[in-house]
């Protein structure tokens, strides 16, 4: 639609059939007509993690400007704000990017977040918000009481910051990922989409003979919540000729029996529909 | 809300062997479905003789309740007359859509379908051919969408 409106050219950067970004594609696309360069942190299709850094640092060799969507990245990992990147590390997606980058954008409320980010940037250009804070950021900043912040924000932004740095959830993301890809990768006519080396806690499937959403349904019956569809990624389905894959996310409340549970209830849809 | 009431066996036959599948040689109508939200994508054929439909075929891909709805809507509306078919999809309709409505007997195996009422997710699957029909028969050729 912007291409329609502005004359601009949308030029995809292809990807291999693990899900990775072809970097040297990438680098060989960064033209002096390249005006901005978009990219999600992480798939949410896929679950690949996305070289952010290199792919910052190449833009900005050139002079052109970033846009990233960090929505998948920031509840999954210590996204890194000072390393050229300047977003934040927080817990939560509604949680918002802002310190350094030039222009944070806010994923909800917009009203007053600009002026209350700028104040922060000030005091703490590190900060962590979360989406509550951001409630009381929408107020007039020099409104609020100084003592009020200071006795309740620091500690949370410390335990956060610990947790995004130190915390064992990044680790358990991990274990879980390869438990179930192995655990899934062994179940008959299931294909994983998205093998990506780099990959976030997530599995996207196919069951050969059952629908993602025909899934989706079966697996919410035994209490497991599953996203399916095509992930508003309709190009990367395309690529991989599905119509919709089953995605099921983990996270550090997770368990491994958890994913036995989806595996045994994947068998079972199967043999219903299959 | 019994999964076994929406994956009825008729349901789960007709998506493992959808009727009507594939295209016909001189179609008279012809619609696209698409369904947006989940990506089901629906063609539908009609061959149609005086007021009557002569014969119909569908292809596309969908989940198990997109599939089965159109191969079973394909059995039921093949010979009808229009009126009847206009009628038919009324019936189904209030199916799909009322929860308290009974089921009328005269639907036959469509009746299969009324424990999609029971999924709200789930009722745009199954009238996408319903939708389609209509647009094949009011001879518009833009694509239906069901968002």
């Amino acid at each position: 639609m912007l291409c329609e409106q502005t004359g601009a050219v949308l030029k995809v950067v292809p990807i291999d059939r693990r899900g990775v970004v072809d970097h040297d594609a990438y680098l060989a696309m960064l033209g002096p007509r390249t005006r901005l360069a978009a990219f999600a942190h992480v798939s949410n299709a896929l679950g690949t993690v996305l070289p952010v850094r290199e792919m910052v640092a190449a833009a900005r060799e050139r002079g052109i400007v970033t846009l990233i969507d960090g929505a998948q990245a920031v509840p999954h990992q210590a996204v890194d704000v000072r390393a050229r990147l300047r977003l934040l590390r927080v817990l939560r997606p509604q949680a918002v990017r802002a310190d350094r980058h030039r222009r944070a954008l806010r994923p909800r409320g917009a009203a007053g977040g600009h002026a209350a980010l700028a104040g922060r940037r000030r005091h703490d250009p590190d900060r962590v918000l979360l989406g509550h804070d951001l409630q009381r950021a929408a107020l007039p900043v020099r409104g609020r009481h100084a003592g009020h912040r200071r006795r309740h924000r620091p500690r949370r932004r410390d335990r956060l910051r610990r947790l995004a740095r130190h915390g064992p959830h990044r680790r358990l993301g991990a274990q879980l990922l390869d438990y179930a890809t192995a655990r899934l990768a062994a179940m008959p006519g299931l294909e994983i989409v998205g093998t990506a080396p780099q990959k976030a806690s997530l599995v996207s499937f196919t069951i050969e003979g059952v629908h993602p959403h025909d899934l989706g349904t079966i697996l919410d019956a035994e209490g497991i919540a599953i996203r399916t569809g095509h992930h508003c990624a309709m190009p990367v389905m395309d690529f991989f000729d599905v119509p919709a894959t089953a995605r099921a996310s983990f996270a550090f409340y997770n368990t491994r029996e958890e994913i036995d549970v989806l595996a045994a209830a994947l068998g079972r849809a199967r043999e219903m529909l299959g | 809300m019994d999964l076994a009431d929406l994956y009825r066996d008729v349901i789960v036959d007709h998506n493992r062997k959808p009727r009507n599948f594939g295209r016909l040689e001189h179609p008279s109508r012809a619609a696209d479905g698409h369904n947006p939200l989940c990506g089901d994508r629906l063609h539908l054929e009609l061959d149609l003789d005086g007021g009557r439909i002569k014969d119909v075929r569908f292809d596309g891909k969908g989940c198990a309740i997109s599939t089965a709805s159109a191969s079973l809507m394909t059995e039921a509306i093949k010979g009808r007359t229009l009126p009847e078919v206009e009628q038919l999809f009324g019936t189904v309709h209030d199916m799909l859509t009322r929860r308290d409505a009974p089921v009328p007997p005269e639907l036959g195996k469509l009746a299969a379908l009324s424990g999609v009422r029971e999924f709200p997710a789930r009722v745009k699957c199954a009238s996408l051919c319903w939708h389609t029909l209509n647009a094949a028969l009011a001879g518009d050729s833009s694509p239906v969408k069901t968002e």
